[in-house]
Protein backbone atom coordinates (compact mmCIF):
# COMPACT_ATOMS: atom_id res chain seq x y z
CA UNK A 1 0.00 0.00 0.00
CA UNK A 2 1.23 3.34 -0.75
CA UNK A 3 2.13 5.64 1.55
CA UNK A 4 -0.44 8.40 0.69
CA UNK A 5 -3.21 6.32 -0.88
CA UNK A 6 -4.98 4.90 2.71
CA UNK A 7 -7.59 6.36 1.93
CA UNK A 8 -8.45 5.25 -1.41
CA UNK A 9 -7.93 1.18 -0.29
CA UNK A 10 -9.73 1.52 2.78
CA UNK A 11 -12.91 -1.28 2.31
CA UNK A 12 -16.39 -0.88 1.15
CA UNK A 13 -16.88 -3.43 4.02
CA UNK A 14 -15.55 -1.57 6.92
CA UNK A 15 -17.19 1.51 6.46
CA UNK A 16 -20.20 -0.46 6.08
CA UNK A 17 -19.35 -1.99 9.37
CA UNK A 18 -18.74 1.34 11.56
CA UNK A 19 -21.93 2.51 10.56
CA UNK A 20 -23.82 -0.40 11.66
CA UNK A 21 -22.10 0.16 14.68
CA UNK A 22 -22.53 3.60 15.20
CA UNK A 23 -26.71 2.29 14.54
CA UNK A 24 -26.46 -0.70 17.17
CA UNK A 25 -24.55 1.15 20.12
CA UNK A 26 -26.58 4.18 19.39
CA UNK A 27 -29.39 1.55 19.68
CA UNK A 28 -28.78 0.81 23.16
CA UNK A 29 -28.05 4.08 24.71
CA UNK A 30 -31.25 5.52 26.45
CA UNK A 31 -31.44 9.61 24.46
CA UNK A 32 -33.81 11.80 25.93
CA UNK A 33 -33.76 14.17 23.26
CA UNK A 34 -36.52 16.87 23.30
CA UNK A 35 -38.93 16.77 20.38
CA UNK A 36 -39.77 20.32 19.22
CA UNK A 37 -42.97 20.51 16.64
CA UNK A 38 -41.92 21.98 13.42
CA UNK A 39 -43.91 24.63 11.54
CA UNK A 40 -45.12 21.68 8.86
CA UNK A 41 -46.28 19.59 11.36
CA UNK A 42 -48.43 22.18 13.46
CA UNK A 43 -49.63 23.79 9.88
CA UNK A 44 -50.69 19.91 9.22
CA UNK A 45 -51.86 19.34 12.45
CA UNK A 46 -54.26 22.65 12.97
CA UNK A 47 -56.05 22.02 9.42
CA UNK A 48 -56.82 18.53 10.08
CA UNK A 49 -57.87 19.82 13.64
CA UNK A 50 -60.48 22.40 11.79
CA UNK A 51 -62.04 19.88 9.78
CA UNK A 52 -65.39 19.40 11.25
CA UNK A 53 -65.87 16.23 13.36
CA UNK A 54 -67.57 13.24 12.15
CA UNK A 55 -66.91 14.45 8.45
CA UNK A 56 -65.84 11.72 5.70
CA UNK A 57 -62.32 11.58 4.39
CA UNK A 58 -60.66 9.44 1.55
CA UNK A 59 -57.89 7.87 2.47
CA UNK A 60 -55.46 6.89 -0.62
CA UNK A 61 -52.50 4.73 -0.07
CA UNK A 62 -50.00 5.14 -2.76
CA UNK A 63 -46.90 3.29 -0.95
CA UNK A 64 -46.44 -0.61 -1.01
CA UNK A 65 -44.67 -2.93 1.37
CA UNK A 66 -41.38 -1.85 0.94
CA UNK A 67 -42.10 1.80 2.18
CA UNK A 68 -43.67 0.31 5.38
CA UNK A 69 -40.89 0.97 7.93
CA UNK A 70 -41.15 4.45 7.02
CA UNK A 71 -44.81 5.27 6.11
CA UNK A 72 -46.73 3.08 8.10
CA UNK A 73 -46.23 5.28 11.58
CA UNK A 74 -46.74 8.11 9.49
CA UNK A 75 -49.88 6.87 8.77
CA UNK A 76 -51.01 5.54 11.97
CA UNK A 77 -50.32 8.92 13.47
CA UNK A 78 -52.55 10.94 11.14
CA UNK A 79 -55.27 8.04 11.04
CA UNK A 80 -54.90 8.16 14.63
CA UNK A 81 -55.84 12.09 14.72
CA UNK A 82 -58.93 11.36 12.28
CA UNK A 83 -60.19 8.40 14.45
CA UNK A 84 -60.18 10.92 17.28
CA UNK A 85 -62.26 13.36 15.32
CA UNK A 86 -65.24 10.82 14.50
CA UNK A 87 -64.15 10.81 11.18
CA UNK A 88 -65.28 8.55 8.80
CA UNK A 89 -62.52 6.73 6.14
CA UNK A 90 -63.09 5.58 3.12
CA UNK A 91 -59.44 3.60 2.10
CA UNK A 92 -58.46 2.92 -1.32
CA UNK A 93 -55.03 1.79 -2.52
CA UNK A 94 -53.72 2.82 -5.54
CA UNK A 95 -50.78 -0.07 -5.94
CA UNK A 96 -51.95 -3.69 -6.45
CA UNK A 97 -49.40 -5.07 -3.50
CA UNK A 98 -51.26 -2.46 -0.88
CA UNK A 99 -54.34 -3.49 -1.02
CA UNK A 100 -54.38 -5.20 2.52
CA UNK A 101 -51.98 -2.28 4.06
CA UNK A 102 -55.46 -0.39 5.29
CA UNK A 103 -56.33 -3.84 7.48
CA UNK A 104 -52.53 -4.13 8.91
CA UNK A 105 -52.77 -0.31 9.60
CA UNK A 106 -56.13 -0.97 11.47
CA UNK A 107 -54.99 -3.96 13.84
CA UNK A 108 -52.03 -1.32 14.48
CA UNK A 109 -54.25 1.00 15.49
CA UNK A 110 -56.41 -1.58 18.00
CA UNK A 111 -53.06 -1.84 19.75
CA UNK A 112 -53.20 1.76 21.46
CA UNK A 113 -54.93 1.93 24.45
CA UNK A 114 -57.13 4.95 23.67
CA UNK A 115 -58.83 2.51 21.04
CA UNK A 116 -60.93 -0.13 22.00
CA UNK A 117 -61.82 -3.41 20.32
CA UNK A 118 -64.99 -1.85 19.74
CA UNK A 119 -63.21 1.40 17.54
CA UNK A 120 -62.69 1.82 14.72
CA UNK A 121 -64.99 -0.53 13.42
CA UNK A 122 -65.15 -1.88 10.01
CA UNK A 123 -68.70 -0.47 8.26
CA UNK A 124 -69.32 1.95 10.91
CA UNK A 125 -65.88 3.54 11.26
CA UNK A 126 -64.27 2.93 8.27
CA UNK A 127 -64.88 0.83 4.57
CA UNK A 128 -61.79 -0.62 1.98
CA UNK A 129 -62.22 -0.47 -1.37
CA UNK A 130 -59.27 -2.20 -1.68
CA UNK A 131 -56.96 -1.83 -5.15
CA UNK A 132 -58.71 0.46 -7.77
CA UNK A 133 -57.28 -0.16 -11.00
CA UNK A 134 -55.98 2.23 -13.85
CA UNK A 135 -53.87 4.23 -10.77
CA UNK A 136 -55.04 6.38 -8.29
CA UNK A 137 -56.81 8.52 -11.39
CA UNK A 138 -59.79 6.28 -11.20
CA UNK A 139 -60.24 7.68 -7.26
CA UNK A 140 -62.03 10.27 -9.21
CA UNK A 141 -64.74 8.51 -10.55
CA UNK A 142 -65.59 7.50 -6.90
CA UNK A 143 -68.16 10.65 -7.08
CA UNK A 144 -70.55 7.76 -8.77
CA UNK A 145 -69.23 4.69 -6.81
CA UNK A 146 -70.02 5.83 -3.99
CA UNK A 147 -73.67 5.73 -4.50
CA UNK A 148 -73.42 1.88 -4.09
CA UNK A 149 -71.19 2.32 -0.55
CA UNK A 150 -72.86 1.04 2.36
CA UNK A 151 -71.37 3.56 5.08
CA UNK A 152 -73.64 5.40 7.29
CA UNK A 153 -74.02 8.83 6.38
CA UNK A 154 -71.83 8.55 3.38
CA UNK A 155 -73.02 11.11 0.34
CA UNK A 156 -71.47 11.66 -2.87
CA UNK A 157 -68.41 13.92 -1.38
CA UNK A 158 -65.30 13.59 0.88
CA UNK A 159 -64.40 16.91 3.72
CA UNK A 160 -60.91 16.19 2.37
CA UNK A 161 -58.33 13.95 0.66
CA UNK A 162 -55.56 12.08 2.58
CA UNK A 163 -52.53 10.80 0.51
CA UNK A 164 -49.86 8.37 1.58
CA UNK A 165 -47.46 8.14 -1.13
CA UNK A 166 -43.74 7.09 -1.14
CA UNK A 167 -41.59 7.07 -4.39
CA UNK A 168 -44.50 7.27 -6.96
CA UNK A 169 -45.89 11.00 -6.16
CA UNK A 170 -45.17 12.31 -9.76
CA UNK A 171 -48.74 10.07 -10.80
CA UNK A 172 -50.35 11.55 -7.87
CA UNK A 173 -50.80 14.63 -7.17
CA UNK A 174 -52.13 15.87 -10.82
CA UNK A 175 -54.48 13.21 -10.84
CA UNK A 176 -55.74 13.21 -7.67
CA UNK A 177 -56.04 17.17 -8.17
CA UNK A 178 -57.81 16.72 -11.14
CA UNK A 179 -59.89 13.24 -10.45
CA UNK A 180 -60.92 15.01 -7.32
CA UNK A 181 -63.04 17.55 -8.96
CA UNK A 182 -65.24 15.29 -10.88
CA UNK A 183 -65.64 13.55 -7.28
CA UNK A 184 -66.22 17.28 -5.41
CA UNK A 185 -68.54 18.42 -8.62
CA UNK A 186 -66.10 20.84 -9.23
CA UNK A 187 -65.22 21.56 -5.94
CA UNK A 188 -61.39 22.63 -5.05
CA UNK A 189 -61.00 19.66 -2.66
CA UNK A 190 -58.50 19.68 0.51
CA UNK A 191 -55.81 17.69 -0.34
CA UNK A 192 -53.25 16.86 2.80
CA UNK A 193 -50.20 14.82 1.62
CA UNK A 194 -48.48 12.64 3.42
CA UNK A 195 -45.15 11.30 1.92
CA UNK A 196 -41.88 9.64 2.48
CA UNK A 197 -38.46 11.85 3.01
CA UNK A 198 -37.20 11.18 -0.47
CA UNK A 199 -39.89 12.60 -2.40
CA UNK A 200 -40.61 15.85 -0.86
CA UNK A 201 -38.06 17.71 -3.33
CA UNK A 202 -41.08 17.07 -5.87
CA UNK A 203 -44.01 17.98 -3.34
CA UNK A 204 -42.87 21.52 -2.70
CA UNK A 205 -44.31 23.50 -6.11
CA UNK A 206 -47.55 21.85 -5.24
CA UNK A 207 -47.64 23.62 -2.39
CA UNK A 208 -46.86 26.96 -3.76
CA UNK A 209 -49.10 26.82 -6.17
CA UNK A 210 -51.88 25.90 -3.10
CA UNK A 211 -53.15 22.43 -5.25
CA UNK A 212 -51.95 20.70 -1.88
CA UNK A 213 -53.14 22.19 0.81
CA UNK A 214 -51.12 20.88 3.66
CA UNK A 215 -48.00 18.47 3.74
CA UNK A 216 -46.76 16.02 6.65
CA UNK A 217 -43.19 15.05 4.81
CA UNK A 218 -40.72 12.46 5.88
CA UNK A 219 -40.15 10.30 9.30
CA UNK A 220 -38.85 13.50 11.01
CA UNK A 221 -42.56 14.47 11.56
CA UNK A 222 -43.94 11.21 13.76
CA UNK A 223 -42.57 12.12 16.72
CA UNK A 224 -43.90 16.19 16.43
CA UNK A 225 -47.02 14.85 15.43
CA UNK A 226 -47.61 12.33 17.92
CA UNK A 227 -46.32 15.59 20.49
CA UNK A 228 -49.22 17.19 18.93
CA UNK A 229 -51.85 14.44 19.58
CA UNK A 230 -50.77 13.47 22.93
CA UNK A 231 -49.56 16.98 24.13
CA UNK A 232 -46.34 15.19 25.68
CA UNK A 233 -44.26 12.79 24.07
CA UNK A 234 -43.76 9.45 25.73
CA UNK A 235 -40.75 7.38 24.76
CA UNK A 236 -42.14 5.71 21.31
CA UNK A 237 -40.31 3.94 18.46
CA UNK A 238 -40.70 6.90 16.34
CA UNK A 239 -38.68 9.23 18.63
CA UNK A 240 -36.09 6.48 19.12
CA UNK A 241 -35.89 6.36 15.69
CA UNK A 242 -34.99 9.73 15.24
CA UNK A 243 -32.40 10.27 18.06
CA UNK A 244 -30.71 7.07 16.40
CA UNK A 245 -30.77 9.02 12.83
CA UNK A 246 -29.05 11.95 14.60
CA UNK A 247 -25.96 9.74 15.30
CA UNK A 248 -25.80 8.11 12.17
CA UNK A 249 -26.25 11.58 10.12
CA UNK A 250 -23.70 12.99 12.71
CA UNK A 251 -21.34 9.64 11.31
CA UNK A 252 -21.88 10.39 7.87
CA UNK A 253 -21.05 14.35 7.92
CA UNK A 254 -17.64 13.29 10.25
CA UNK A 255 -16.95 10.70 7.61
CA UNK A 256 -17.18 13.37 4.42
CA UNK A 257 -15.44 15.82 6.38
CA UNK A 258 -12.48 12.93 6.93
CA UNK A 259 -12.24 11.76 3.74
CA UNK A 260 -12.16 15.24 1.89
CA UNK A 261 -9.38 16.53 4.55
CA UNK A 262 -7.51 13.50 3.64
CA UNK A 263 -8.10 13.97 -0.57
CA UNK A 264 -7.10 17.43 0.50
CA UNK A 265 -3.79 16.34 2.42
CA UNK A 266 -3.12 13.68 -0.31
CA UNK A 267 -3.26 16.15 -3.13
CA UNK A 268 -0.77 19.19 -1.10
CA UNK A 269 1.60 16.38 -0.72
CA UNK A 270 1.61 15.68 -4.51
CA UNK B 1 -30.69 -13.07 24.65
CA UNK B 2 -34.13 -14.18 24.26
CA UNK B 3 -34.83 -15.56 20.87
CA UNK B 4 -38.09 -15.60 19.30
CA UNK B 5 -40.29 -18.70 19.16
CA UNK B 6 -42.94 -17.14 16.25
CA UNK B 7 -41.91 -19.12 13.02
CA UNK B 8 -42.56 -15.76 11.09
CA UNK B 9 -40.28 -13.80 12.96
CA UNK B 10 -37.48 -16.59 12.05
CA UNK B 11 -38.09 -16.37 8.48
CA UNK B 12 -38.15 -12.36 8.72
CA UNK B 13 -34.78 -13.05 10.52
CA UNK B 14 -33.44 -15.05 8.22
CA UNK B 15 -34.16 -13.84 5.00
CA UNK B 16 -33.22 -9.97 6.70
CA UNK B 17 -29.54 -11.71 7.37
CA UNK B 18 -29.45 -13.25 3.83
CA UNK B 19 -29.99 -10.03 2.17
CA UNK B 20 -27.45 -7.94 4.62
CA UNK B 21 -25.12 -10.58 3.17
CA UNK B 22 -24.65 -9.11 0.06
CA UNK B 23 -22.82 -6.32 1.70
CA UNK B 24 -20.13 -9.01 2.25
CA UNK B 25 -20.07 -10.62 -1.06
CA UNK B 26 -22.95 -12.24 -3.69
CA UNK B 27 -23.50 -15.48 -2.72
CA UNK B 28 -25.98 -18.35 -2.48
CA UNK B 29 -27.87 -17.34 0.26
CA UNK B 30 -28.30 -13.89 -0.94
CA UNK B 31 -29.61 -15.24 -4.39
CA UNK B 32 -32.27 -17.27 -2.87
CA UNK B 33 -33.55 -14.29 -0.86
CA UNK B 34 -33.82 -12.76 -3.89
CA UNK B 35 -35.50 -15.23 -6.29
CA UNK B 36 -37.85 -15.77 -3.48
CA UNK B 37 -38.52 -12.13 -3.15
CA UNK B 38 -39.53 -11.71 -7.16
CA UNK B 39 -41.61 -14.95 -7.16
CA UNK B 40 -43.42 -13.91 -3.59
CA UNK B 41 -44.25 -10.46 -4.98
CA UNK B 42 -45.34 -11.60 -8.48
CA UNK B 43 -47.62 -14.38 -6.45
CA UNK B 44 -49.24 -11.89 -4.35
CA UNK B 45 -49.99 -9.12 -7.53
CA UNK B 46 -51.39 -11.56 -9.55
CA UNK B 47 -53.46 -12.85 -6.65
CA UNK B 48 -54.59 -9.19 -5.58
CA UNK B 49 -55.40 -8.60 -9.71
CA UNK B 50 -57.28 -12.06 -9.76
CA UNK B 51 -59.26 -11.05 -6.80
CA UNK B 52 -59.63 -7.04 -7.23
CA UNK B 53 -59.85 -6.66 -10.53
CA UNK B 54 -61.60 -10.17 -12.07
CA UNK B 55 -63.45 -11.42 -9.84
CA UNK B 56 -64.86 -8.15 -8.15
CA UNK B 57 -65.20 -5.84 -11.06
CA UNK B 58 -65.56 -8.30 -14.33
CA UNK B 59 -66.67 -11.40 -13.19
CA UNK B 60 -69.53 -10.37 -10.15
CA UNK B 61 -70.54 -7.32 -11.80
CA UNK B 62 -71.29 -9.98 -14.97
CA UNK B 63 -73.38 -12.59 -12.89
CA UNK B 64 -75.36 -10.13 -11.24
CA UNK B 65 -76.56 -9.01 -14.79
CA UNK B 66 -74.33 -5.84 -15.89
CA UNK B 67 -72.94 -6.30 -19.12
CA UNK B 68 -70.87 -3.59 -19.42
CA UNK B 69 -68.39 -5.78 -17.93
CA UNK B 70 -68.20 -7.32 -20.57
CA UNK B 71 -66.74 -4.35 -22.66
CA UNK B 72 -63.11 -5.06 -20.83
CA UNK B 73 -63.65 -8.95 -20.89
CA UNK B 74 -63.41 -8.70 -24.65
CA UNK B 75 -60.85 -6.12 -24.84
CA UNK B 76 -58.82 -8.20 -22.45
CA UNK B 77 -59.15 -11.26 -24.40
CA UNK B 78 -58.17 -9.36 -28.00
CA UNK B 79 -54.45 -8.94 -25.90
CA UNK B 80 -54.47 -12.60 -25.74
CA UNK B 81 -53.88 -12.81 -29.55
CA UNK B 82 -50.44 -11.27 -29.31
CA UNK B 83 -49.29 -14.97 -28.98
CA UNK B 84 -50.54 -15.88 -31.76
CA UNK B 85 -48.96 -14.93 -35.55
CA UNK B 86 -51.82 -14.92 -37.39
CA UNK B 87 -54.28 -12.87 -35.46
CA UNK B 88 -51.50 -10.96 -33.84
CA UNK B 89 -52.79 -7.29 -34.81
CA UNK B 90 -55.97 -7.77 -33.22
CA UNK B 91 -54.18 -7.04 -30.52
CA UNK B 92 -53.60 -3.48 -31.26
CA UNK B 93 -57.15 -2.60 -30.85
CA UNK B 94 -56.97 -3.00 -26.89
CA UNK B 95 -53.28 -1.83 -26.76
CA UNK B 96 -54.55 1.74 -29.05
CA UNK B 97 -57.28 2.37 -26.24
CA UNK B 98 -55.35 2.07 -23.50
CA UNK B 99 -53.00 4.16 -24.97
CA UNK B 100 -54.81 6.72 -26.75
CA UNK B 101 -56.97 6.75 -22.71
CA UNK B 102 -53.79 7.09 -21.07
CA UNK B 103 -52.61 9.77 -23.32
CA UNK B 104 -55.75 12.04 -23.38
CA UNK B 105 -56.10 12.10 -19.78
CA UNK B 106 -52.51 12.46 -18.83
CA UNK B 107 -52.25 15.27 -20.85
CA UNK B 108 -55.46 17.29 -19.17
CA UNK B 109 -53.61 16.24 -15.95
CA UNK B 110 -50.07 17.80 -16.71
CA UNK B 111 -51.41 20.71 -17.98
CA UNK B 112 -53.42 21.76 -15.59
CA UNK B 113 -50.70 20.82 -13.01
CA UNK B 114 -47.78 21.23 -14.04
CA UNK B 115 -48.16 24.05 -16.21
CA UNK B 116 -50.86 25.64 -15.15
CA UNK B 117 -50.64 26.16 -11.63
CA UNK B 118 -46.84 25.99 -11.91
CA UNK B 119 -46.70 29.60 -14.08
CA UNK B 120 -49.76 30.89 -11.75
CA UNK B 121 -47.50 30.29 -8.58
CA UNK B 122 -44.97 31.83 -10.57
CA UNK B 123 -46.01 35.14 -10.73
CA UNK B 124 -45.54 36.42 -7.47
CA UNK B 125 -44.92 40.32 -6.09
CA UNK B 126 -41.50 40.69 -5.59
CA UNK B 127 -41.76 43.10 -3.26
CA UNK B 128 -44.26 41.21 -0.22
CA UNK B 129 -46.15 43.60 2.59
CA UNK B 130 -47.57 42.93 5.78
CA UNK B 131 -50.99 43.69 6.69
CA UNK B 132 -50.27 46.74 8.10
CA UNK B 133 -47.98 47.79 5.43
CA UNK B 134 -44.77 47.40 6.25
CA UNK B 135 -42.12 45.50 4.95
CA UNK B 136 -42.15 41.47 4.89
CA UNK B 137 -38.42 41.16 4.21
CA UNK B 138 -37.63 37.36 4.45
CA UNK B 139 -40.65 36.83 2.00
CA UNK B 140 -39.57 39.58 -0.38
CA UNK B 141 -35.96 38.18 -0.19
CA UNK B 142 -37.57 34.49 -1.05
CA UNK B 143 -39.76 35.91 -3.60
CA UNK B 144 -36.04 37.08 -5.38
CA UNK B 145 -34.61 33.29 -4.56
CA UNK B 146 -37.31 32.50 -6.72
CA UNK B 147 -37.22 34.92 -9.82
CA UNK B 148 -33.64 34.40 -9.72
CA UNK B 149 -33.98 30.64 -9.57
CA UNK B 150 -36.60 30.37 -12.18
CA UNK B 151 -34.68 32.78 -14.69
CA UNK B 152 -31.35 31.13 -14.17
CA UNK B 153 -32.43 28.01 -14.11
CA UNK B 154 -34.82 27.80 -17.65
CA UNK B 155 -31.66 29.84 -19.21
CA UNK B 156 -29.19 26.58 -18.13
CA UNK B 157 -31.89 24.32 -19.65
CA UNK B 158 -32.45 26.47 -23.05
CA UNK B 159 -28.98 27.34 -23.57
CA UNK B 160 -27.43 23.71 -22.55
CA UNK B 161 -24.77 22.62 -24.78
CA UNK B 162 -21.30 23.51 -23.08
CA UNK B 163 -20.10 25.42 -26.15
CA UNK B 164 -22.62 27.86 -26.08
CA UNK B 165 -20.91 30.78 -24.45
CA UNK B 166 -24.05 32.91 -24.47
CA UNK B 167 -25.48 33.45 -20.68
CA UNK B 168 -22.80 31.88 -19.22
CA UNK B 169 -23.15 33.60 -15.47
CA UNK B 170 -26.95 32.85 -15.86
CA UNK B 171 -26.35 29.26 -16.73
CA UNK B 172 -23.59 28.87 -13.77
CA UNK B 173 -26.61 30.25 -11.11
CA UNK B 174 -28.99 28.00 -12.96
CA UNK B 175 -26.36 25.13 -12.39
CA UNK B 176 -25.56 25.79 -8.42
CA UNK B 177 -29.58 25.73 -8.20
CA UNK B 178 -30.25 22.46 -9.39
CA UNK B 179 -27.14 21.02 -7.58
CA UNK B 180 -29.02 22.60 -4.02
CA UNK B 181 -32.15 20.73 -5.74
CA UNK B 182 -30.26 17.30 -6.43
CA UNK B 183 -28.40 17.63 -2.59
CA UNK B 184 -31.93 18.18 -0.56
CA UNK B 185 -33.20 15.39 -2.55
CA UNK B 186 -30.16 13.18 -1.94
CA UNK B 187 -30.63 14.22 1.36
CA UNK B 188 -34.00 13.25 2.20
CA UNK B 189 -33.37 9.97 0.39
CA UNK B 190 -30.37 8.86 2.76
CA UNK B 191 -32.85 9.75 5.58
CA UNK B 192 -35.59 7.38 4.29
CA UNK B 193 -33.11 4.77 3.53
CA UNK B 194 -31.39 4.97 7.16
CA UNK B 195 -34.62 4.57 8.66
CA UNK B 196 -35.71 1.41 6.97
CA UNK B 197 -32.05 0.54 8.10
CA UNK B 198 -32.97 0.76 11.35
CA UNK B 199 -35.89 -0.60 11.50
CA UNK B 200 -34.71 -3.83 10.21
CA UNK B 201 -31.69 -4.01 12.95
CA UNK B 202 -35.00 -3.36 15.49
CA UNK B 203 -36.52 -6.09 14.30
CA UNK B 204 -33.54 -8.12 14.94
CA UNK B 205 -32.13 -7.30 17.92
CA UNK B 206 -35.72 -6.87 19.34
CA UNK B 207 -38.43 -8.59 17.94
CA UNK B 208 -36.09 -11.70 16.97
CA UNK B 209 -33.36 -11.79 19.43
CA UNK B 210 -35.40 -9.89 22.45
CA UNK B 211 -32.46 -7.97 23.12
CA UNK B 212 -33.74 -4.21 23.56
Amino acid sequence: MKKNNWGKSLSDKIIYLAFASVVVVSMFINYNFEVVPGKKSIEFFNKTQKLKNGGTVLVTISYNYSDFAEMNPLTEVVLKHLFKKNMKIVFVTSIPESSDIPGVLIKELLRDSHFSKKFPQEGRDYINLGYIPGGITSVGFLGTICKSIEFQNLKCGFDAIYDFSANNFAENPYSLYFSSKIAFFNKKPKIFEVCSADIVAEIYPFISSKEIYAVLPGFKMVPEYEKLLKGKITKSNASQTMDIVFFAFLFIILSIFVGNLAEFIRRRKK
Amino acid sequence: MNFSTSPDIWIGALLTLSVFSLLYKNNVVWKIAQSLFVGVSVGYVFSVWVVDVLEKRTITPLLNGDFKALVPIFLGMLMLFSVSKKHSKKAFIPIAFVVSFYLVINLIFYVQTYLISQIQASFVSLIVLNKNGTLNLLQTINSFIKLIGIVSVSTYFYYFPKKNKKFYTARQIGSAYIMVAFGTAFGYTVLSTIVVFIDRLRFLLDEWMGFL
